[in-house]
């Protein structure tokens, strides 16, 4: 068994699997704790279908990079459900809701009428469920993640106080005078932009997991909110990379056996919650 | 009070948790029998291709050609001359040599491997690879090309490689196994274009082929 995992670690793209899965996990991380604490954990599924809608319409155009489209249509739609999402006549849950089934069934409703793949039902299953896209990334989209990874990693860091008043308490932060509405725009954008990465990982279906079950393992046991960041993203990375050695090594699905491993890890610090009270 | 209430309720979750994970193990039984399955399958490959090099390994002592073996399908390509013992040597090391073999690999590595091959072919051309999967044929203008079709752990997604058996002289569908056949191809990874078109094309040449 060991053999044959540092046999396949000798493969580049399996390298490559492991640091942007590891990367994004870890990013992943320290947003999913926020819109947990802020009730938006299903802003993933919302954001990550919207993504799916803008991958379909880029294949139908034949982008030659399809992040060209899906990124600019995720941010928007990002900045549309959480910062102008509410509205007299649809609450902000409808309206996650309505963006969220109405780009997935247009998305996969274009792949199937405009086909530009022999094999759609595989394109879009491993759209939907990650299966092996994150094995087949190019050296140009790792270095993609890193860059995003970074620049995530930097803003949280730079501006983590003013991170932690938005979440908490917007009038506070508001009459400290710090610009909410910017904040929450920036915490928008980064949203999209990890979780269009967060799709070669595990998916557009599973992307919520990635967010949220690294954030409530840690809220488990941590009651700081620079310990559940830390705590969250250590379990993040730990799952992911677990997830694609066991799936490399198994044969199983990289998404599923990514969120079956963080759900596991979940349950085992609920109880730990649990007993310590 | 509250107290007891916790411990309590630990206990039943402490319960819930064990019973999940019976239920799991008890899958866990049958998706490993299905990863038996799969095994099997592969152990039948390997047992195939273990054949297959006996068969040739003799031939080598004899310095004879290659007679089929009763219930023996493989061909050899190596088309060299009988008699020409340098050539024939030459052709059973090159034979050997494997620089990928991916009937070794599980799904998901067979499929990233193939899905690589396509995207970077400048990487593995001269490259010797073996694959197993089933057999696809595909027609058009009046050509047939040979294919070998891997699926990856979900089998929903598939990918696969075009191969020249031998000179590419056997008749289909006489000499060819029926489609959808598990095989096992042996070739040359090679780029080519047809007819001055732009299009590349990525397939195994002299390949060697078992069922």
């Amino acid at each position: 068994m060991i053999g044959m995992l540092m046999y396949y670690l000798n493969f580049p793209f399996v390298q490559r699997a492991l640091i942007a899965g590891i990367l994004i996990a870890m990013c992943s991380a320290l947003l999913g704790v926020i819109l947990v604490l802020r009730g938006f954990s299903y802003i993933g599924d919302g954001l990550s279908h919207a993504a799916f809608g803008a991958m379909a319409v880029a294949a139908i155009l034949k982008l030659s990079d399809y992040s060209l489209l899906v990124m600019p249509v995720t941010i928007l739609c990002a900045l549309v459900l959480l910062r102008f999402g509410s509205s007299e006549r649809i609450h902000g849950d409808a309206t996650l809701a309505i963006v969220s089934v109405s780009t997935l069934a247009a998305g996969y409703l274009l792949m199937n009428v405009f086909s530009v793949s022999a094999n759609v039902s595989g394109d879009v299953c491993t759209t939907l469920f990650g299966s092996t896209s994150i094995l087949t990334l190019t050296r140009a989209q790792v270095q993609m993640c890193l860059v995003m990874s970074l620049l995530t990693v930097t803003i949280f860091v730079l501006f983590y106080h003013k991170i932690f008043a938005v979440t908490f308490d917007e009038d506070f932060a508001a009459a400290s005078g710090i610009r909410v509405g910017a904040y929450q725009t920036m915490i928008a954008v980064l949203i999209a932009v990890i979780i269009v990465m967060a799709m070669d990982l595990v998916g557009s279906l599973l992307i919520t997991a990635l967010l949220v079950f690294p954030a409530l393992s840690a809220m488990q046991v941590f009651r700081s909110f620079r310990g559940s960041v830390i705590y969250a993203a250590v379990l993040s990375v730990l799952g992911a990379a677990f997830g694609i050695v066991f799936s490399i090594l198994a044969s199983t699905p990289v998404g599923a056996t990514i969120v079956l491993f963080d759900m596991g890890v979940f349950f085992l610090h609920l109880v730990v919650g649990k007993i310590r009270g | 009070m509250t107290h007891r209430y916790q411990c309590k309720f630990t206990i039943k979750i402490i319960a819930v948790l064990s019973a999940f994970f019976l239920l799991t193990g008890c899958g866990a039984n049958r998706a490993v029998s299905r990863g038996k399955t799969g095994n099997k399958v592969e152990d039948t490959v390997q047992g195939q291709i273990q054949k297959e090099k006996d068969s040739s390994n003799a031939a080598d002592d004899t310095v004879k050609a290659q007679d089929p073996e009763p219930g023996s399908k493989s061909q050899t390509t190596e088309s060299s001359g009988s008699g020409d013992t340098g050539n024939q040597s030459q052709a059973n090391a090159d034979r050997e040599k494997l620089d990928c073999d991916l009937t070794t690999m599980g799904a998901d590595m067979v499929y990233a491997n193939v899905f690589q091959m396509m995207t970077e072919p400048e990487r593995f051309v001269g490259k010797r690879i073996r694959i197993a999967g089933i057999l696809n044929v595909v027609s058009v203008d009046g050509n047939n090309y040979y294919c070998c079709i891997i699926k990856d752990a979900q089998g929903c997604c598939q990918n696969g490689i075009e191969f020249v058996w031998g000179d590419g002289s056997h008749r289909y569908p006489d000499e060819y196994p029926g489609e959808n056949t598990q095989i096992c191809v042996t070739g040359v990874f090679e780029t080519y274009q047809e007819n001055g078109g732009q299009n590349k094309y990525c397939r195994l040449k002299n390949a060697e082929l078992s069922w």
